[in-house]
């Protein structure tokens, strides 16, 4: 990567390497040029390995583009007009694919010939096949590199047009940027940090090669080739090739470095975080990233009503998290096991139970709220009313929409059946025993998992042996007095995030919100040997008083919003499947089977444990649900202070680094002025720097050009001098001039001591104090521009 | 003014002509000082620019120029409209001096010789005799020197640059100092021959007097309206002291530094858009020359950058030509060498200081 920064200096570092040929030929430039054209684009299209797998797609698109770029290119070199390079650069592009993807179909191999569009069909059908059916990453196949290849190869076009004939190479940026955002936009954190970079040094190639090459005269015929005399134009100098690579080299680390120290860009370069809301609701892509903003945003967003049957308010599932392994949280691909939702959902599992289970029948609105996963009461067992293509994964029950469907207005009634668990059938079950019919993602765990996470689990299961009842003592001992509900305290402990070490980092700070609750009891499940999953969704709700009349029953209506955003674990048992728990204080409802019984084990539990599901509108937040004994030890109260005294100290430092870093500086010049040692010459050309530091402080920098002479005339003359600063600072120029201009044999008149010297730089200095405003004087002291002084140190 | 018909004007006997030659120089008055005092040096400049200045109202950075080029062992040309002072400033630097001073009227049928001189056949001894031209003088003021023929300026030019004459195989050295002030007017173009930009490549600085301002001007409608001004302008200083001058500004030190922002400049103006042809390197040289006779006239013996910077519109201005769309733009050569001045870099020598 760095040797691509590197890039653009060394190819203009041809240039002002002048003495022989005085100008490159024009060709060999014109040559450079759109070579430095392709490699931008086809850096740009890298980042397409995030939605394309593998690299073998990659040659294709280099050819594509270097037959585009040396289409333009001949035309440039021909010196033929701008339109004429366009259609050159067309013609390779359709020759280039031609030849590569539709051989069998052309003259010659290269020009479409009888039955092209007939050889074409398929491809693009292919193409059109893999875009709708397929999640990104696909695999590579024909079509699809084809269309690739002409995307890409006409954005080469286009930027090559922007860049050189229009003369617009910042505004070429828009096109590799298209490019980049194709796999941002279908996959995000596809890019990264690499991708990003690639794409970004390609732009600043563009950048620098057109500076290189369009600041000769545009059109050499014009003025006749042969002239090398003294009407040149000026050149850049040598060094602003190695400036340039710097500058641009550190604005794209800063790019890739910020997004780390800024809250809320933790995932990816194109975070679906909440700082990006702007541009619209998030699509809920990754649920746990959308989840906690949800929670925290102050106003509530996306309400949907849904009006049910079942007498008491519903979890609304959206999708499950089961592949904890990774370093993120996110829905696992599905690809391959999705099937069409077009009839009954087919419930192996729940076949025996079926006969005893209970039947309920939801009408969900979603108006506004936007997601690829549609909400369903678990377990979903008939859907009518959908609009657009969906399919369902029959490992989880997820429903999720394919082509672009989303959940926004849809009106849908889902039939769900649920076994009808009690605690006695519950207990009876034995543990389980790694039967095939549960994947093996359910039950998976990293190896580098932190040690907290065992501990407690042993701690808290001890010697139970009885699957319900290990998940009994996860909950209760995370609905236990220690635990607190939060969702800020994650946000300030550096933990809102998901993967394993935030549930580690949840486990010690005991304070978060259903997400860390939710993970933790999964994962513990896990390491208790209970196969788990995270369901990720909409709490009940509150009942809006209306009522819906559907088949002549009356159906209470619930409304949700994102404030009722929620997480909880389900946790697998052998014959009744998947059970859903509460193990988040505070939110959403303990189901009846999970509620602990009042046989006083576990005394310190929180009181809504008791609340009836049948209820209706549970209270919920952290103010009124606060657990009264729990809530003030909870908080990891002490550790905060010194981390914001800690991290006032750093960013004070940093403020006031300049100030530190001048008076330094003015020590060491004061020491060595003072230091009778020092040659008068020397003391004469410190005492005149450090007088032109002070000046440039105070906001009148000498120029490059301008003479010691002109420096004080113009200082005497704008009036940033008061009182004795003027005579002070003609003494000091004199000696400056002649110990840098005059004689070795000129220096012998007596010099002036070091403190006289010192005490005309303070006048000067306490002149141009006085002369200054408080705002100048202020950045003087803070800010001072001569620590970063333009004048170039040999 | 005379209206003589290329004849010689003159306002000392013949007999001093060749004075100057093969006389030992005294030592510079301010030889002994060593340091940047140069006090003989200071005062006996203060005398002549005095002298000058009280007959040359408020042009006293154009007789400062003048005698800058004098110490700089230049020729310096004066190119302005008729009636501002061309000839007047001349004749009175030359007078100001107790030195030669020969005056040249150029027209269309001067010839070389009539400013070399020629060899004259002496009956009497049977030789062949060289009679000096009005060129063997410390100060040769060559007027109207864009009305002569090619052939004659070609001849003075040559003088200029060799300070010799060659007459019949034999040579001649010419007087030492030896300053060429030349005029020139820019107005009259039809019939004359103005210099070529090689041949104006010899001469040092070119200096336009411009108008004086409303109150010099009344002074000199008040002062010069009865007698002569030049009647009487008494000279203030020798030859050899003037000899003596130059031999002093010739020793004036020249840092890296101030060298660097010569040749920084030279090759700016090389480089200029604006310029279809920059300064020669016989340019530079001329520069630093003049350069070094403005420190010695500041009274400092080291050249500063702002000496090579002060010099330099009117030494390099004459030799640019620019490109004809500059021309177009309203640029002239002056604002050129402005706007390089302000862009090249005056090498800091501070640089070399460790922090």
């Amino acid at each position: 990567m760095t040797a691509m920064l590197e890039r653009p200096p060394e190819a203009g570092a041809a240039v002002p390497g002048q003495q022989l040929p005085r100008r490159r030929r024009p060709d060999a430039r014109a040559w450079l040029m759109g070579g430095a054209l392709a490699l931008a684009v086809c850096l740009a299209a890298a980042s397409l390995h995030g939605v394309l797998e593998g690299w073998d797609w990659l040659p294709s698109i280099m050819t594509a583009v270097l037959a585009v770029e040396l289409g333009t290119t001949l035309g440039r070199v021909l010196r033929w007009p701008g339109l004429a390079g366009f259609l050159l650069g067309l013609a390779g592009l359709v020759a280039a694919t031609t030849a590569m993807f539709l051989a069998p179909a052309s003259l010659f191999g290269f020009i479409p010939g009888p039955g092209f569009t007939r050889a074409l069909q398929p491809l693009l059908a292919q193409a059109e096949d893999t875009v709708v059916s397929q999640v990104a990453p696909v695999l590579v196949n024909p079509g699809i590199v084809l269309a690739a290849c002409v995307g890409i190869g006409l954005a080469a076009l286009l930027l090559d047009t922007i860049a050189v004939p229009l003369q617009m190479p910042a505004a070429a940026g828009a096109i590799l940027l298209a490019v980049a955002t194709v796999p941002a936009v279908i996959k995000p954190g596809s890019i990264g940090p690499w991708g990003f970079a690639a794409a970004a040094a390609g732009f600043l190639l563009v950048l620098g090669c057109t500076q290189w090459y369009l600041a000769e005269p545009a059109s050499p015929g014009a003025s006749g080739a042969a002239a090398p005399g003294p009407g040149r134009k000026q050149r850049p100098g040598p060094g602003r090739f190695g400036r340039g690579a710097v500058i641009g080299t550190a604005s794209v680390l800063t790019a890739l470095v910020l997004p780390l120290a800024v809250p809320g860009f933790n995932d990816g370069l194109f975070p679906e975080g909440s700082r990006l809301n702007w541009l619209g609701l998030p699509t809920g892509l990754n649920p746990i990233v959308s989840l906690g903003d949800n929670l925290r945003r102050p106003g509530a967003v996306g309400r949907m009503t849904y009006a049910t049957d079942a007498g008491t308010g519903l979890y609304l599932r959206s999708v499950t998290l089961e592949k904890l392994s990774g370093a993120r949280w996110r829905p696992s691909d599905t690809r391959g096991r999705e099937r069409p939702v077009v009839e009954d959902i087919p419930l192996p599992q729940l076949r025996t139970l079926l006969a005893q289970g209970t039947v309920t029948t939801t009408e969900i609105s979603t108006a506004s709220y936007t997601s690829p996963w549609l909400l369903a009461p678990y377990a979903p067992a008939r859907i009518e009313g959908l609009a657009g293509t969906w399919t369902w994964d029959p490992r989880t029950l997820s429903i999720r929409g394919e082509a672009g469907t989303t959940t926004a207005d849809q009106d849908y009634t889902v039939t769900s059946v649920a076994p009808r668990l009690t605690r006695s059938l519950l207990a009876s079950i034995e543990p389980y025993d790694g039967r095939p019919e549960v994947d093996p993602a359910f039950s998976e765990l990293p190896a580098d998992m932190p040690q907290i996470i065992r501990d407690t689990t042993a701690e808290v299961v001890g010697d139970l042996d009885r699957p319900f009842e290990q998940a009994m003592a996860i909950q209760r001992y995370l609905r236990g007095p220690g635990f607190v509900y939060s969702e800020q305290a994650p946000v300030d402990g550096g933990y809102d995030q998901s993967g394993f070490g935030v549930v580690g980092a949840f486990l010690q700070a005991k304070a978060g919100y259903c997400v860390h609750f939710s993970a933790a009891m999964a994962i513990m499940a896990r390491e208790a040997g209970i196969p788990s999953r995270i369901a990720v969704g909409y709490a009940p709700g509150r009942k809006t008083g209306h009522t819906v009349v559907r088949d002549g029953v009356e159906l209470d209506q619930y409304e949700v919003d994102s404030r009722d955003a929620h997480a909880w674990p389900e946790l697998y048992f052998d014959n009744v499947g998947w059970v859903a728990f509460e193990p988040t204080p505070g939110r959403g409802v303990v189901p009846d089977y999970a509620q602990a019984s009042n046989s006083g084990r576990a005394p310190g539990q929180a009181p809504e444990d008791t609340l009836d599901p049948g209820r209706g509108a549970p209270a919920r937040g952290e103010t009124t649900q606060a657990v009264p004994e729990a809530a003030p030890q909870a908080r990891p109260a002490p550790e905060q202070p010194v981390w914001a005294v800690a991290m006032a100290a750093v960013v004070l430092l940093a403020l006031l680094s300049p100030l530190l870093a001048r008076t330094a500086r003015l020590r060491r010049r004061r020491a060595r002025l003072l230091d009778p040692g020092t040659p008068a010459q020397q003391s004469a050309l410190l005492a005149w720097r450090e007088v032109l530091d002070a000046a440039a402080d105070y906001g009148q920098p000498a120029g490059d050009a301008e003479s010691a002479r002109e420096f004080e005339a113009r200082l005497g003359r704008s009036g940033a001098l008061a009182g004795t600063g003027p005579a002070a600072l003609g003494r000091l120029r004199t000696r400056y001039e002649r110990a840098a201009y005059a004689g070795p044999g000129a220096q012998l008149q007596p010099p002036a001591a070091g403190t006289a010297l010192l005490a005309e730089v303070e006048q000067v200095r306490a002149g141009l104090h006085a002369a200054a405003g408080w705002r100048q004087r202020l950045t003087a002291r803070l800010l001072p521009r001569s620590l970063a002084r333009s004048r170039p140190e040999a | 003014m005379d209206s003589q018909q290329h004849t010689v004007w003159s306002d000392r006997p013949q007999g001093s002509v060749l004075a100057g030659a093969g006389e030992p120089a005294r030592p510079g008055p301010g030889a002994a000082s060593g340091n940047d005092g140069l006090p003989d040096f200071h005062e006996t400049c203060g005398r002549i620019l005095g002298a000058i200045n009280t007959v040359i109202d408020g042009k006293a950075d154009a007789a400062r120029l003048a005698l800058t080029v004098l110490l700089a062992q230049g020729h310096l040309l004066l190119e302005d409209v008729p009636g501002v002072g061309k000839t007047m400033l001349a004749k009175t630097l030359a007078r100001t001096i107790d030195c030669s001073v020969r005056r040249i009227q150029f027209t269309p049928d001067l010839l070389p010789s009539d400013v070399t001189g020629v060899s004259i056949y002496n009956q009497d001894k049977h030789t062949f005799e060289f009679r000096a031209g009005p060129v063997f003088a410390n100060i040769v003021i060559g007027d109207e020197i864009n009305r002569a023929s090619a052939k004659t300026q070609s001849a003075l030019l040559e003088c200029m640059e060799e300070h010799q004459v060659t007459v019949d195989g034999q040579s001649y050295i010419l007087a030492d100092p030896f300053m060429v002030v030349a005029t020139q007017n820019p107005i009259e173009m039809e019939g004359t021959y103005p210099l070529p930009e090689a041949q104006r490549d010899r001469f040092m600085a070119r200096i336009s007097m411009g108008y004086p301002d409303a109150r010099a001007e009344m002074d000199m409608l008040e002062t010069h309206q009865s007698v002569s001004p030049l009647s009487g302008i008494r000279p203030v200083a020798g030859v050899d002291e003037v000899r003596a001058m130059i031999a002093e500004v010739r020793g004036v030190y020249v840092s890296q530094a101030v060298k660097e922002y010569t040749v920084g400049i030279g090759r700016a103006t090389r480089e200029h858009p604006h310029l279809r042809l920059g300064a020669s390197p016989r340019a530079l040289l001329q520069l630093l020359r003049a350069a070094k006779a403005a420190a010695a006239l500041d009274g400092r013996n080291f050249v500063l950058p702002d000496d090579v910077a002060g010099v330099a519109d009117p030494v390099l201005a004459h030799r640019l030509m620019l490109d004809r769309r500059a021309v177009t733009a309203g640029e002239t050569a002056s604002s050129v060498v402005a706007s390089i001045l302000a862009a090249v870099p005056v090498p800091a020598a501070t640089r070399r200081l460790p922090d």
